[in-house]
């Protein structure tokens, strides 16, 4: 295990046990200890079981989910401004998450758990499209991707905003604080949703490291080595579509994971996906549970949606990095 | 004075000969190569050679596999390169494509060492044998000292040679390079060549590249193929095929010839 690894994971314990203590209902560590081992009082487990730990589980799968996305998009697309959001994936699923809402205004009756249901179709349909305008003669090119990708964002996003207008207020406020990324109120049920994506993707998309790294050296070299460039990315993208888009259908439009993670992992231990993305998927974790930490203590008791605070720690770390390149004459 | 020498077989000589039969190329409804039947020698060095957009990069690309001939075939070993699994085609052939890119941060033996890809798969981590190999490859190319460098922190020669690395540690008898000396000064040319010459003569590598320079055909190369938009013009040793009638409808200037002092061969000037 690296050492950047080792610290990441050490990080996020912490960061994991910080955020079970801290809430408008504070449990010190002691109390965590007790209440764990079956000797807290019912306010306490009620807290710790049903309210911080569902959603503690959500905010590292949601983290480890984009930051991989983002990963292997970067690979795949050889542009390391690739991520789940830029693709169009997230814009998707928003759009499909304000169809949904202003259909129920409308007297739609859908059951609860259809908005990730929908919002992962979304998402899906996005990647579709985007994948689709980015084909030249039946081949998807890297090049066209983030192109493609932008404009199905400034597309889907035109007609999000129209929808999102016609809403009433308090279906407005949902809205929006679904399409920042949010983590209020998930339970078992939506981790449950969500784990067995990571437990079939993750383990793929770790095995592919090697073509992965492969990949990074352009087509023709790739070829060169054996790899079979066209099957491969189709598969790692899908893979990847598939991480991105069930984590942005229980948690909202979370931006900027899925370039922090891998861009820091990548700074850290270098380009090679075999030690890179068990650390992005840390990093991703580690920045998702920090900021709901913010997010839920910082104006107690209004809480800010997840995907802000994610976003203010994100671009302060993307100015420095550009201030640095433009320093040091690279990027 | 002194012919480009024939091989000495150290090793075994290629036993996978590679050809084209009516090889055609269209890109974008332009016919880029046409009705081509080249044959490359193996254990030999063949430079291809030609004027810009006469199509020798597309032939490099499509014997490589790299692209699709529009019709007729490339052969390997007597079967035809787009049927064969593009990983045992990748333990026969190892392609350096035009200025390659490696990934910021990359170390040379990293990059080196995804040369036995080809051999090992895709999850299991290198044997001591795939190590062995990769030693070599960095002692064949002279890079020990750099080995641990990151690729983008060297010089162009220096880069050129861990590519040349890479495609050694596939261990393949084909050795194809698309200009690979393009944009390295003098030096660095002469230091690629002399690479590439030497891998030849010690260990019987079949070598195809793409050059500009036709002096660097005529002193490196023992079979030459000059192409003229898309169409064969001449093939055969360099002094058959360098000559001042081939070289108009090539190149459409006219060269003098004189005899190279150092290398025994011919030297070209192009004179108006």
């Amino acid at each position: 295990m690296s050492r950047p690894l080792a610290l990441a994971i050490v990080l996020l314990l912490g960061a994991t046990v910080l955020s079970l203590n801290l809430g408008s209902f504070r449990i010190t560590p002691g109390e965590l200890l007790r209440t764990a081992t079956g000797r807290g009082d019912a306010n306490q487990e009620l807290v710790l079981y049903r309210i911080r730990l569902p959603r503690l589980a959500m905010a590292v799968l949601v983290g480890v989910g984009l930051a991989t996305a983002g990963a292997v998009l970067q690979g795949v697309t050889r542009n390391s401004l690739a991520d789940p959001g830029i693709l169009g994936l997230t814009a998707g699923a928003g759009l499909a998450v304000i169809l949904l809402i202003y259909l129920q205004e409308r007297g739609l009756a859908a059951p609860p758990g259809m908005r990730p249901v929908v919002a992962f179709a979304g998402a899906g349909l996005a990647a579709a499209v985007t994948f689709l305008a980015a084909r030249r003669r039946g081949v998807v090119l890297p090049s066209q991707l983030l192109l493609a990708g932008i404009a199905v964002n400034a597309g889907l996003s035109a007609v999000t905003l129209v929808l999102s207008m016609r809403l009433d207020r308090k279906l407005y406020d949902q809205a929006v604080t679904w399409l920042a990324g949010t983590l209020v109120g998930r339970d078992w049920q939506q981790v449950l949703a969500l784990l067995p994506w990571l437990l079939v993707l993750l383990p793929i998309l770790w095995a592919r490291s090697r073509p992965l790294d492969i990949l990074a050296l352009g087509d023709g070299a790739a070829t060169g080595l054996g790899v079979d460039v066209r099957g491969e990315r189709a598969w790692l993208l899908l893979a990847a579509v598939g991480l991105a888009g069930s984590s942005v259908a229980l948690a909202g439009g979370i931006g900027f994971v899925g370039l922090l993670g891998p861009h820091l992992a990548r700074r850290l231990v270098g380009p090679q996906h075999g030690r890179m993305l068990p650390l992005a998927a840390c990093l991703g974790a580690l920045l998702v549970v920090t900021a709901d930490i913010v997010a839920r203590n910082l104006l107690r008791p209004t809480e800010l949606p997840v995907g802000v605070v994610v976003g203010a720690i994100g671009a302060p770390y993307f100015l420095y990095l550009l201030a640095r390149a433009g320093r040091e004459g690279e990027v | 004075m002194r012919r480009p020498s024939p091989p000495a077989h150290d090793h075994e000589p290629a036993a996978s000969g590679l050809r084209t039969e009516g090889l055609s190329f269209t890109y974008r409804d332009d016919l880029v190569l046409k009705e081509l039947d080249i044959e490359l020698p193996a254990g030999r060095i063949t430079a291809i050679i030609g004027a810009n957009g006469s199509g020798k990069s597309t032939i490099l690309k499509n014997l490589a596999r790299l692209l699709r001939p529009t019709t007729g075939a490339v052969y390997l070993g007597g079967q035809a390169i787009h049927r064969l699994p593009t990983r045992s085609v990748a333990q026969q052939l190892a392609v350096l494509p035009q200025a390659p890119q490696a990934p910021e941060g990359l170390k040379v033996r990293e990059l080196v060492r995804y040369g036995r890809h080809p051999w090992q798969g895709g999850m299991r981590p290198l044997s001591k044998q795939d190590e062995a190999k990769v030693d070599e490859a960095i002692a064949l190319a002279n890079l020990e000292d750099l080995a641990h460098r990151p690729v983008g922190s060297l010089s162009g020669g220096q880069r050129q040679r861990a590519w040349i690395a890479l495609a050694l540690a596939q261990d393949s008898p084909l050795l194809l390079l698309d200009e690979p000396t393009t944009s390295l000064d003098l030096a660095h040319q002469f230091e690629v060549l002399t690479l590439l010459e030497r891998l030849n003569r010690e260990r019987g590598k079949t070598v195809v590249l793409v050059l500009h320079d036709i002096n660097h055909a005529s002193r490196y190369a023992h079979h030459v193929v000059a192409l003229h938009d898309g169409r064969v013009v001449a093939a055969g040793p360099p002094r058959e095929v360098l000559t001042a009638d081939n070289l108009r409808t090539v190149y459409g200037i006219e060269v003098r010839l004189i005899e190279d002092p150092v290398s025994g061969g011919l030297l070209c000037l192009p004179v108006g």
